[in-house]
């Protein structure tokens, strides 16, 4: 399914017919232009529901408009001089680059031992993949529930796991002290993002052709010096992509915080999609909140470049 | 290529580590959701247990309203679904088949919206369904999950539309048959796993959505699944075996279409991704 791009070499050959009667005519017009009648309702659904917002934010940014206060008025730059001397804004960014740096690259290590592993000619490996899909089958929210039961202080089992193993001594309240709660949010994110890394990349390895391992063989190629110059080389782009859009799904992460920790405690896992909902929503200020979503998209255009990069690459194959 | 022992045995042993991690979540989900309420709060807890106790399903359905909320995301998941199917299939045969000018800018422009962040449009996008009298609609919330899935759908059925033989279509062209009627007799008929595809992971999508659903919501009466689960967790006591039970519920339908779908499941989850 790869390679086709919408160019003349797919499109109709043939022409429609030519119009006989008066009443053909209009049946004429639209198969004339069916390309554009079609495109139109999604086209516009987009341009109603979401350009229009998007602009509209623009003008919001500039704005002291408010949730509940009526009355807005224009303010000049006063939301982005307030947001970029916010130092929760700082804090917020830093968690931000922590928790999408540390999920996406445990993700991509784990998801790619696993792809390693379950390309491997082994009886069984189908349970084993089916085994992997399971965290991703999680809605977000409940994933957010059942990690928030298994860290649970008093009753949750991952403590009881690790006292009786002896590592810890006594229970630990992960997800309410400041000093473990990014790195326990963090976990449940490996947990249920690396599947898609290891599907994506398993789906890389059973593309390349069987004879570039037969011919790394008989070159005598350790198994490291494999990896290195069979199997890198045929999933980088693959890999290149999924780490982009998990990059900027990551970054933007709502849901699986909120549920978790709230941001808390003590800001200690507020990122800038809670640090926003939480001025825009908790606080009301909607002009605030739209400067900092302008300030985000800034961060995540770098990522949206990056990613139309790839893609070039792709088509120009 | 063969494999020596010691790198099978290995291998196993870290299949198994990874697998336990994978599943034990789940497993300790419906295990504590069918634990009798007087062994949940127990330390240690027990892995295993023979007591089973389905009561807490029982309330969740009696006294959370969870019937009506998984009635309610259902409806919205469905319709939302159909309708993209519809506006997907439509633009995706647009892009694949016809010609028209500007048709490279519409793609590409329909990208941006793929990738783009949906958390930035929180509040724009809030504002905007005020002034549309969209707040708390389920109009509103269907039109928002559509924004999410159709570029999506889009992308996946235009590459799918695109491994068509042409010449099928070209020989009803012949024949006199009109461009709606190719895509109506031919094409569809021809895309049905690529439908399928699209219907599952908008389905999927709008059966999880946390933030909008949120945010353009308020009457109890129209919560979703996942801001009812979360108003499980407010009240002063948390009763985990009604949120485990209900948990377990909306986790149920997603799994059994994964685990089904699993060959299909890369290639839907990265579409647009791999194809152009």
């Amino acid at each position: 399914m790869t390679g086709h791009h919408p160019d003349n070499a797919t499109t109709y050959r043939v022409g429609p017919s030519v119009p006989v009667g008066r009443g053909e005519k209009l049946r004429f017009f639209f198969d004339r232009h069916l390309g554009v009648i079609f495109l139109l309702p999604g086209i516009l659904l987009l341009v109603v529901i979401l350009t229009y917002p998007v602009i509209s934010n623009i003008y919001i940014s500039f704005t002291n408009k408010h949730l509940v206060y009526q009355g807005v008025a224009f303010i000049g730059l006063e939301n982005y001089v307030y947001t970029f001397t916010d130092k929760k804004f700082y804090s917020a960014f830093y968690n931000t680059l922590v928790w999408t740096a540390a999920s996406i690259s445990i993700q991509f290590l784990l998801g790619f031992a696993v792809a390693l592993l379950l390309n491997l000619p082994l009886p069984g490996r189908t349970l084993f993949r089916l085994a992997m899909i399971v965290p991703y089958a999680f809605p977000p929210v409940t994933v957010a529930l059942i990690w928030k039961w298994m860290l649970h202080s008093l009753f949750g089992v991952l403590n009881f796991m690790l006292i009786s193993l002896g590592i810890i001594d006594t229970p630990i309240s992960w997800l309410s002290q400041s000093t473990t709660a990014m790195s326990a949010v963090i976990m449940i994110n490996v947990w249920f993002g690396f599947p898609l890394f290891a599907l994506a990349i398993l789906a890389g390895l059973q593309a390349i052709p069987e004879d570039h391992f037969e011919v790394a063989r008989l070159e005598g190629a350790s198994y490291l010096q494999t990896i290195r110059y069979v199997i890198f080389p045929a999933i980088m782009r693959i890999v290149g992509i999924i780490i982009v859009l998990r990059t900027i799904w990551v970054f933007n992460t709502f849901d699986l915080l909120f549920v978790t920790t709230g941001g808390g405690p003590v800001r200690a896992t507020e990122t800038l999609p809670l640090y926003a909902y939480h001025i825009g929503w908790h606080q009301g200020f909607i002009g605030q909140t739209a400067s900092i979503a302008i300030a985000l998209l800034g961060v995540l255009s770098v990522f949206i470049w990056i990613y139309f990069r790839l893609f070039k690459i792709e088509d120009e194959q | 290529m063969k494999l020596g022992l010691r790198t099978r045995i290995g291998s196993y042993l870290a299949l198994i580590l990874v697998s336990l991690f994978s599943v034990f979540p789940l497993y300790w989900m419906i295990a504590s959701s069918v634990r009798p309420r007087t062994m949940l709060l127990e330390t240690p807890p027990p892995y295993f247990t023979a007591a089973f106790d389905i009561s807490a399903y029982i309330n969740v359905w009696q006294n959370t309203g969870f019937g009506l909320m998984m009635v309610n995301s259902f409806l919205i998941a469905a319709i939302t679904t159909i309708l993209t199917i519809m506006l997907s299939a439509m633009a995706g045969h647009s892009l694949a088949r016809l010609k028209f000018r500007g048709k490279s800018l519409v793609s590409r422009g329909v990208l941006i919206t793929y990738i783009f962040p949906q958390i930035l449009l929180v509040v724009p996008l809030f504002v905007a369904m005020v002034n549309l009298r969209l707040v708390d609609s389920y109009v509103g919330l269907i039109l928002t999950y559509m924004t999410f899935s159709f570029p999506f759908g889009m992308w996946m059925l235009t590459a799918y539309f695109q491994t068509i033989p042409v010449d099928l279509e070209e020989a009803a062209l012949i024949d006199g048959a009109s461009k709606l009627t190719i895509f109506l007799k031919i094409v569809l008929p021809l895309s049905k796993p690529g439908l399928a595809a699209v219907g599952i992971f908008t389905f999927i999508h709008a059966w999880n959505e946390f933030l909008y659903a949120l945010v353009l919501l308020s009457s109890d009466e129209k919560l979703t699944l996942p801001i009812g689960l979360y108003r499980l967790l407010d009240s002063e006591t948390v009763d985990w075996g009604e949120v485990l039970a209900a948990t377990s519920m909306m986790v149920a339908p997603v799994l059994v279409v994964f685990l089904f779908y699993e060959r299909h499941l890369v290639g839907g989850l990265t579409a647009g991704a791999t194809k152009g």
